[in-house]
């Protein structure tokens, strides 16, 4: 029994003993444990700690990069609806919810050209052959909801805030004003000939707005495009929209991402042609066609071509291209010979420290968040009758009256009328001109009057009866159904009366005509060629004699044929055609009578049959032209083909100005902006012409029609600077 | 017998553990060290690559008086960059980013010029854990290279606008 009690106290005894070490192993083990888990828990919070800030980090990243992406795709899509916003019907649908056009839609179509709402698109999954695919990309996101993400900056309707009619305060560009208020420009990117300089500009541009307010000079945008160099003045005109931006409050539900809204402002700058040459075509400067380098030739200021080979020995201030340029390994742009790619990585930047800050060479494509558009309708824009009306228009002013020379001209000149399809004799013409700023019509008979067998070139005067004072020497007639009494120079007060002239005709009413000196009248060429001459001295007294509005408005002469209402007239062609029409240009040294300029458009050949433009008036108020250079009436002569001379080939040609052009920047060939012809269809040799190209500086230097360039710039409103 | 292989498995245990504490120290102590990449470096990469990001255009120099002077700009690597911001009135502004012993040690610190052209205090600093901080241009590309406490250097590249 002891046995067993005293085996029972052993086994008690070593059962306590045991259960103590076992309390150890436990407790050891536990320990043990827990250390491990803790190191575990802090390895893993440190793990996820890390892949925490990974992820807030790529997502700020993931919406910084779709930011810039859809700014960029603003910039490109912008200026094409608001092109189409000066087209026909296109504010049929004035919903901005729906009108494709409105800043709203452009913001949503930003959204899907930078591919901000799905990485790889359905289209291009069925492209792979991988419909049935998933991403794996996170950052992809509805990004539904526009009205969070962009918003203007005075909570208007639209999503934009237009610098239109108010002033944003600090750091935003000057507004413009309209006295036509536009509503729409919130809505819309409007482009108008009603949105000007006005007080709320004044100060902030360089000249006063009271005086230029169409265009005015400003300071180019900081981009490495080009046109102009950065800060410098240039003639233009802005128009801006200011929005908001913050892409990540769409998903602020799902992500908790703090962001900040971004400012910005879009603006389009729109650039009359202002460069020594300037022209979105392919173009080979340099020599002649015949393979002759330049020679005479002064370039002041920058060129700019749509695409560019330059060849030769030639040296260029600067050239801004849209496509490229190849240079040859002589030629030198701003001074600097670059043997490689000028567009080489690295090689802008080490110009800058090395030559300075402008670049001279560049690229549209360039600039990050800004594009160039050069206005280019091709020969179009020298026809009035290829184009049909706009209506119901989101701008004020409609695309074709906007890019079209020929539509812009005060005053027109057509051949309306042909003897025959094969007697292409012009029959009549007609002349239309302002008069108290409405359009007036003057129908002109070449074979009579404006009357049964009247006299051809006479024209309404007044009723029997009536008197008309005649500042200037005219032939007068007076009578009525073909039988007249004429007087030849005859100036002062005319009275229409039989006591005056005697009765022509007993028992009719009769009128009173007059015939002046045409400024234009139909004319051969030495070889035949049928032509409308054009003698721009004697407007003055022509428009006045006819009741017309000065020459300040009536500045400008479109001169086109009437293809489309005559049955014997066809379009003109382009290289022209021995049965096309001509113009020829004389009686044009003194345009001094033309206060505001004189251009001319047309869609024939244009000979320049005298000295053009070549006596100096007293500059505008307010204008001195640089280094006491005399002043002369800004003109432009615009037509698919020009030659020099009327009568006989000329000697030699001296040009001051500037040049274009309207041929394509993808054409096959270059065209050679300074190739000259005489009138009978000889290249003249670069020794026979003298070239002195400058850079228009000032508004007032602006002739009354010119072409037009955008340049869109999206820049960022800091409210701090960083 | 029994206890002697009780023994034997409590050393081996014992000897697992302490290997396995071991590594873990060694683990966690690379982890710290790496922490400047991990967790340090992006952060400053978002800021700098924003910086970059709005500038209209910047200059490398090898100092603040340089910087400030607009003189011997260079491409090469360089502690101090100038960025120039331009808003859409035309008006320009400057910020710096430079590598420097400032209030807080050794550090990349951000100064706003002011108008007057006279730098103050900086306006933040970036970080002040790397050991050093260099820009340099290479092939158009602006680069900031970081070196972290431990040696470890990152890259980032940008470009300006």
């Amino acid at each position: 029994m002891k046995m067993k009690t005293s085996n029972y106290c052993n086994r008690n005894q070593n059962a306590a003993s045991r259960q103590k070490r076992g309390y150890v192993s436990l407790l050891v083990v536990f320990t043990i444990a827990i250390f491990m888990l803790s190191m575990l828990l802090f390895a893993y919070q440190r793990a996820i700690n890390s892949q925490s800030v990974q992820a807030d980090i790529q997502a700020q990243t993931d919406y910084r990069e779709k930011e810039e992406t859809i700014l960029r795709s603003i910039v490109a899509i912008t200026p094409n609806r608001a092109i189409l916003a000066m087209q026909d019907g296109s504010f049929s649908d004035q919903n901005q919810e729906t009108n494709p056009l409105s800043f709203r839609n452009i913001f949503s179509d930003a959204l899907a050209q930078a591919n901000a709402r799905q990485s790889i698109s359905d289209d291009l999954r069925a492209q792979l052959a991988i419909p049935n695919s998933f991403s794996g990309n996170t950052g992809d996101s509805a990004l539904d909801n526009l009205d969070l993400m962009f918003q203007s900056e005075d909570n208007n309707d639209g999503f934009v805030t237009g610098g239109l009619n108010r002033d944003l305060g600090v750091a935003f560009p000057p507004a413009l004003d309209s006295n036509n208020i536009i509503v729409a420009d919130d809505l819309f990117p409007i482009i108008a000939k009603a949105k000007k300089y006005g007080n709320r500009a004044n100060g902030q541009v360089g000249l006063p707005t009271a005086t230029y307010s169409d265009f005015n000079v400003i300071p180019y945008p900081d981009i490495n495009f080009g046109y102009a160099q950065p800060g410098q003045n240039f003639v233009a005109k802005r128009n801006w929209w200011a929005f908001s931006m913050n892409l990540a409050e769409s998903d602020n539900h799902l992500t908790s991402l703090a962001r900040f809204r971004r400012d910005f402002v879009l603006s389009i700058y729109e650039i009359p042609s202002q460069l020594p040459i300037s022209a979105s075509s392919y173009m080979a400067l340099g020599a002649h066609a015949d393979g002759s380098a330049w020679q005479n030739v002064t370039i002041s200021g920058n060129v700019f071509a749509g695409r560019a080979v330059v060849e030769g020995n030639t040296a260029l201030p600067t050239l801004a291209t849209r496509r490229g340029a190849t240079l040859s390994a002589n030629s030198t742009i701003g001074g600097q010979s670059f043997t490689g790619n000028p567009f080489a990585p690295g090689v802008r930047e080490t110009f800058r420290l090395t030559q300075g800050d402008f670049f001279p060479i560049s690229l549209a494509s360039e600039s990050g968040k800004a594009a160039f558009i050069s206005i280019n309708r091709g020969v179009d824009y020298f026809d009035r009758y290829a184009h049909t009306a706009e209506a119901n228009t989101v701008s004020q002013t409609t695309w074709n009256e906007y890019s079209v020379g020929a539509l812009q001209c005060a005053m027109r000149l057509d051949i309306t009328q042909c003897t025959s399809v094969s007697d292409r004799k012009p029959t009549e013409l007609q002349f239309s001109y302002m008069r108290n700023g409405t359009r007036q019509v003057l129908v002109l008979p070449q074979d009579q009057g404006a009357a049964t067998n009247l006299e051809a070139g006479y024209i309404y005067a007044a009723p029997e009866g009536s008197s008309v004072n005649f500042d200037t020497p005219v032939d007068v007639a007076y009578g009525a159904g073909g039988s007249y009494f004429y007087r030849s120079g005859v100036s002062g007060t005319v009275l229409f009366s039989n006591d005056n002239f005697g009765n022509p005709i007993v028992g009719t009413a009769k009128n009173g005509y007059f015939r002046p000196r045409f400024p234009f009248e139909v004319k051969n060429l030495p070889n035949g060629k049928i032509c409308v001459a054009v003698y721009p001295e004697r407007f003055a007294i022509f428009m006045n004699l006819i009741g017309a509005d000065s020459l300040a408005v009536n500045n400008s002469l479109a001169i086109n044929v009437d293809y489309v209402n005559s049955a014997n007239l066809t379009k003109p062609l382009i290289p022209s055609t021995g049965t096309d029409y001509g113009v020829i240009l004389q009686e044009c040294a003194d345009l001094t009578s033309f206060t505001k300029g004189f251009s001319l458009v047309t869609n024939l050949r244009l000979y320049i049959g005298d000295d053009f433009n070549d006596v100096a008036t007293t500059p505008p108020t307010g204008y001195t032209p640089p280094n006491g250079a005399a002043f002369y009436p800004p003109t432009s002569l615009f037509a698919p083909e020009k030659r020099y001379g009327a009568d006989l080939d000329p000697l030699a040609v001296e040009f001051s100005g500037r040049v274009g052009s309207v041929a394509s920047e993808t054409a096959a060939t270059p065209i050679r902006p300074l190739d000259t012809t005489t009138v009978s269809g000889i290249s003249m040799s670069g020794s026979q012409t003298s070239m002195n190209l400058s850079t228009i500086r000032h508004p007032a230097e602006l002739p009354p029609i010119f072409m037009m360039n955008w340049l869109i710039v999206l820049e960022e409103k800091r409210s701090e600077f960083y | 017998m029994e206890l002697t292989l009780a023994m034997a498995i409590g050393m081996v245990i014992g000897a697992i553990v302490l290997a396995m504490l071991n590594q873990q120290i060694a683990f966690l102590q690379i982890f710290r060290a790496q922490s400047f990449l991990n967790e340090e470096a992006p952060l400053v990469s978002t800021h700098v690559s924003k910086l970059l990001m709005n500038a209209e255009r910047f200059r490398l120099h090898a100092s603040l008086n340089e910087a400030l002077a607009g003189q011997n700009a260079t491409l090469a690597a360089s502690p101090v960059l100038v960025l120039n911001y331009r808003q859409p009135d035309g008006t320009v502004r400057a910020g710096i980013l430079s590598f420097e012993a400032g209030p807080q040690g050794q550090g990349l610190y951000y100064y706003v010029v002011p108008d007057s052209g006279v730098l103050a205090t900086p306006e933040w600093a970036v970080t002040t854990r790397p050991t050093n901080v260099t820009f340099s241009v290479v092939s158009g590309i602006l680069r900031c290279r970081l070196t972290g406490p431990a040696g470890e250097e990152i890259i980032f590249s940008g470009a300006m606008q």
